[in-house]
């Protein structure tokens, strides 16, 4: 296994299909396309606590990916909720909303009913890293706490 | 050339992260490191009008895609503008329905003493299967978008 210590995000150069993704995205956009490829670390973290789980993926961007499992009546609350949390901007204000629900679908396990909350946070900040993924965590883990369900299995 | 996602070892601040992280959600954790490839794509493009500033990255680690940029709108469009962000849909892994982008941050210029609002948002879509299909989709909402509201800074 390879020291990651020692890496660095290195250019290097790009296989034929992304030139050709990128040319496709920028003919979508009717835009100037510009494409780098990188080799680089991620560090991945999982953590899984009894009504969801949250991965952190780090490569430069920051990407907290996850879910929570609500009941039926707590559903608009925890999307809002979820919505409402607030990180630093770049400008030092915390005025930014870095996370969106991309998707709700229910479960319906013993005959009660389940909901699984996806969302998915990008602060975009680097000076205010730390703090932000701290203050998303411990928001979803305040959202967990008050109307996370462990689903029965 | 083509490369790979390789695993390897993590750097011990990684497992530092990772306690901190478990700590405050009180969970069971796992860290994995890895040295992969990611494809950065940048691209910028005119709107209404064309402009300088607004512009999408399209971030492909081989394993998510991520995507994120800016519009340059004017002041007063903002919340159109967002609630057109969250009509973005994508097709999840089970084939449901995903509402993959959101406006994270509006910031507000003043530019020849007109206002102009920078609305920045992310999009973040799940399925591996349907991925090159959900990209397009999103890039074909945020240009439908920057053509109706999109106008140039000066």
């Amino acid at each position: 296994m390879r020291k990651l210590e020692v890496l660095k995000p290195r250019v290097v150069g790009c296989p034929p299909r992304i030139e050709e993704a990128g040319e496709r995205y920028a003919e979508i956009l009717g835009g100037m396309p510009h494409t780098m490829c990188f080799i680089t670390p991620i560090y991945h973290h999982v953590i899984d606590f009894g009504s969801g789980s949250v991965e952190i993926i780090e490569d430069g961007n920051v990407l907290i990916e996850g879910e929570v499992v609500v009941e039926r009546r707590n559903l608009n609350r925890v999307v809002r909720m979820l919505r409402n949390i607030r990180t630093r901007s770049p400008y030092g204000e915390l005025t930014e909303r870095s996370c969106a629900v991309v998707e709700v679908h229910r479960h319906v396990e013993y005959g009660e009913e389940f909901f699984h909350v996806h969302f998915v946070c990008s602060p975009v900040s680097l000076a205010h890293r730390t703090e932000n993924i701290e203050r998303i965590l411990k928001t979803i883990k305040r959202i967990a706490d008050r109307y996370g369900v462990e689903e029965l299995i | 050339m083509a490369y790979r996602r390789e695993l390897t070892e993590c750097p011990p601040f990684t497992w530092d992260e990772e306690r901190r992280y478990a700590e405050i959600l009180k969970g069971e954790s796992y860290t994995k490191c890895f040295i992969s490839p990611i494809y950065y794509y940048i691209i910028h493009f005119g709107a209404r009008r064309p402009s300088i500033t607004s512009a999408v990255e399209v971030i492909d680690t081989d394993a998510e895609v991520f995507i994120r940029g800016e519009l340059v709108i004017e002041a007063g469009d903002e919340e159109k503008v967002a609630e057109e962000f969250r009509k973005i849909i994508t097709r999840g892994s089970g084939d449901e329905l995903e509402r993959p982008c959101t406006v994270t941050m509006i910031h507000k210029h003043e530019v020849d003493s007109k206002e102009v609002s920078h609305v920045h948002f992310i999009c973040s879509t799940e399925s591996f299967i349907y991925m090159s299909e959900n990209v397009e989709k999103i890039l074909k909402g945020i240009k439908r978008i920057a053509d109706k509201y999109g106008i140039k800074e000066w």
